[in-house]
């Protein structure tokens, strides 16, 4: 052990000392950079998660809307999808509670209009009330100031409306009648493909000219819904798109005239909504920013 | 021992225990990020499989619809389609009212595909159900007579609800040329006018607004009625009358409301081949809250003119005959109606010229032939006329349904299958033919 054990100890050279330290520091950088890296990734994958989970979500939740609504309307940065529900039981003159398929969207109070037949009420609806209904659905109570109870009973299936669910943007957050449906929202867009009537149209015609927003490009394909003003049509065969304007060719004549420039829509609501996370400053920052863009047409027949 | 100290074995051990915590710090990460991209895969999935649920669950409502359309619907249904399959269930809530509730399931796939459930969404459909009659605005199984005959007249007919289905039908079953003549200056028809056979006349004059007029369409179903249902409930509850003068003592012993208006509720029958309105001053104000029959039920020999009028069952409190009164001696009665009971059936003329004031009618107007047997068919005689007159606009809001129709002088009708929403009229029995399949309500269980 004794001459061998000295010769063992000896300590290491400068140089191999510097090549330790050289090799240890290129091993911690490269690890730095691993571990870097990796949280970037990571962010990466969270945030691209977050983004379409957030816009998914959103989307989702506004197509089952507007296939729950009679109509839409979009306004400036808002859209407004107008459900409807229907009465489950039968209500008799004199009741002050009545039971509605789905009333998660009604608030309280709030006044919504009983249609049956040519008799339609008011109703003020005040919160939820007691009592059962065979064929399900929720029972609401009536209140002043309307009449607190019906003057005029209605059957099932009379139809409860308008049951206004709107969406707009609050800095970057989407908003479903007021409560945040999803965060770090931007760009989003609502639209129903409007344009206009490039030539008067009159009661009778089958047959209408709008104007391309873009040249040669069709807005509108065979089977959509279009809209002349309030008369709902259905697109027949398929347009010629050629230059600034297109020619429809509609499933019923008009029953109205409607002058030139008109507003022309489709019966269906195309959402973009680009949902944006900007990341926290690591390597300099980051945004995540995923563009989903769907469409819904209402399921619900028009109210007269 | 210094010297030991420095030999010691540990020494040669710091890049290990180095390599060992990189190995360890890489496998972590390494693993976190696997099982990240792991539960993205799976949400992708997810939203797949709950989309082709959803899919599914479509696929459940549009063959629940084609079967009630079709008439061939049996009982809960299940079909496996594709990678999964959709329940779909009717429920029948009234004679009209119908709600389908489907629900359409992805199984979880894989080397041996399950049953297992991997998603499900679930969407529910109120729909009405009629039958094609009373599925028009002005449905005859003879011929239609649409014309004005008084100078300001504006006689309208339309489907302005449910312009798919129509304004005016005539089955013309004794071939009779034209089938549908529509006349007169200020005269609208809105939507379209068909019939089986011959012509349709639309006078050029006429406001036609997609008329579309088409000869080659099949023959409707027409509804056949049941007196003895009107009777019946009529006997059960006590108010059932043999003549005119026990009737009009019926009503003037109704008390009066603050508006001076007279009630009439519940199943109201009267054996008599005519009823007049207003027989005496006490029928000049009068709501019917009810149903209100007048047919001749000894045999169906003609016997002066009949008139069957019905009326509705739930009280709704629009059904105000305000300053009704027609001419006596001319055999005109006017009853209004709702909750899918007609609101008026005869045997002879509903409306006449010369009352006064306005006459508003919800409901659906039912008119029998005018035959030896009112359910003939085809009738033998003509007989059924709806008029109105400039000076006395008669509002229809439901539709009208005749064996032959002559119509409209200064009256409007507006199609509205909302008074079907309660039923269809229990005494009416209208089958055959595919039915016409109206959406109320849609919504996705949440």
């Amino acid at each position: 052990m004794g001459p061998s054990s000295i010769r063992d100890e000896r300590g290491f050279t400068l140089i191999e000392l510097l090549i330790a330290i050289g090799l240890l520091v290129v091993i911690a950088g490269l690890f730095y950079a691993l571990i870097i890296t990796t949280d970037r990734g990571w962010s990466l994958l969270q945030g691209q998660l977050d983004t379409q989970q957030n816009s998914r979500v959103a989307t989702d939740r506004l197509i089952n809307d507007l296939q729950e609504a009679t109509d839409l309307a979009v306004s400036g940065g808002t859209l407004t999808a107008r459900k409807i529900t229907i009465l489950t039981c039968p209500a008799a003159a004199g009741d002050t509670r009545i039971f509605v398929e789905n009333a998660a969207d009604i608030p309280f109070p709030s006044t919504v209009t009983l249609a049956a037949l040519a008799t339609t009420t008011p109703a003020t609806i005040t919160g939820t009330g007691a009592g059962t209904c065979a064929n399900g659905g929720t029972s609401l109570t009536l209140s002043a100031p309307l009449p607190a109870s019906l003057t005029y009973a209605f059957p099932y299936g009379t139809i409860v409306f308008p049951i206004p669910v709107t969406y707009s943007l609050s800095g970057t957050q989407i908003l479903r009648a007021g409560a945040a449906l999803s965060d770090n929202a931007g760009g989003v867009t609502f639209a129903q493909h409007a344009t206009t009537l490039a030539s008067a149209a009159t009661a009778g015609d089958a047959t209408i000219t709008v104007a391309n927003t873009v040249a040669d490009t069709c807005d509108f394909a065979i089977g959509d819904l279009v809209y002349v003003e309030s008369e709902i049509r259905a697109v027949l065969l398929s347009p010629t798109c050629a230059g600034p304007a297109a020619i429809l060719t509609l499933d019923q004549p008009l029953f109205f005239s409607h002058a030139l420039g008109s507003p022309v829509g489709k019966k269906l609501a195309a959402t973009q909504i680009t949902s944006r996370l900007t990341q926290p400053p690591i390597g300099g920052g980051q945004t995540q920013q995923i563009i989903l863009s769907s469409e819904g047409a209402p399921r619900n027949p028009p109210l007269k | 021992m210094a010297h030991r100290a420095l030999r010691s074995p540990q020494e040669s051990g710091v890049a290990l225990v180095v390599l060992l915590v990189v190995v360890l710090a890489v496998a972590v990460v390494g693993m976190a990020m696997a099982s990240n991209v792991i539960r993205e895969a799976q949400i992708a999935v997810n939203e797949s499989n709950a989309i082709q649920a959803r899919y599914l669950a479509e696929a459940g409502i549009a063959a629940a619809a084609a079967q009630l359309v079709n008439n061939t619907y049996a009982g809960p249904l299940t079909q496996p389609l594709g990678v999964g399959s959709y329940t779909v269930q009717v429920t029948t809530v009234n004679s009209a009212v119908k709600r389908i509730v489907s629900t359409g399931q992805v199984f979880y796939q894989g080397t041996t595909p399950t049953t297992v459930s991997a998603a499900q969404q679930t969407i529910q459909a109120t729909v009405l159900v009629l039958p094609q009659a009373f599925a028009k605005a002005l449905l005859s199984n003879t011929v239609v007579t649409v014309f004005t005959a008084g100078t300001g007249s504006t006689p309208t007919v339309q489907n302005t609800v449910l312009r798919q289905l129509g304004a005016i039908h005539a089955n013309n079953l004794n071939a009779e040329d034209p089938a549908v003549t529509v006349l007169g200056v200020g005269t609208t028809v809105i939507n379209q006018v068909t019939t089986t056979q011959m012509t349709i006349n639309i006078d050029p004059a006429v406001t036609c607004i997609a008329c579309a007029p088409d000869a080659t369409q099949p023959t409707i179903p027409f509804p056949t009625f049941n007196w003895a249902s009107y009777q019946t409930r009529a006997q059960a509850a006590g108010t059932f009358f043999t003549s005119q003068g026990t009737f009009d003592a019926y009503v003037a012993a109704r008390p009066t409301d603050p508006q001076g208006f007279r009630t009439l509720s519940g199943i109201v029958f009267v054996q008599a081949p005519i009823l007049i309105l207003p027989r005496t001053p006490a029928e000049r104000k009068l709501k019917i809250l009810g149903t209100l029959v007048v047919y001749q039920t000894s045999g169906f020999a003609i016997n002066g003119l009949r008139f069957i009028a019905c009326s509705v069952a739930t009280p709704c409190g629009d059904l105000v005959l305000n300053g009704l009164a027609f001419p006596l001696g001319l055999n005109n009665l006017v009853f209004t109606g709702q909750n899918g009971d007609p609101a008026i059936m005869t045997g002879g003329g509903v409306l006449s010229l010369g009352f006064p004031g306005p006459l508003s009618i919800t409901g659906l107007v039912y008119l029998l032939a005018n035959t030896a047997d009112p359910t003939q068919n085809p009738p033998s005689e003509p007989g059924y006329l709806v008029l109105g007159a400039p000076t006395a606009p008669v509002t229809i809001r439901g539709a009208v349904v005749g064996q032959r129709v002559n119509a409209f002088d200064s009256d409007s009708l507006v199609y509205d299958p909302s008074v079907f929403f309660p039923g269809l009229p229990s005494g009416l029995n209208a089958t055959g033919g595919p039915s016409v399949l109206l959406p109320l309500s849609w919504s996705s269980a949440k």
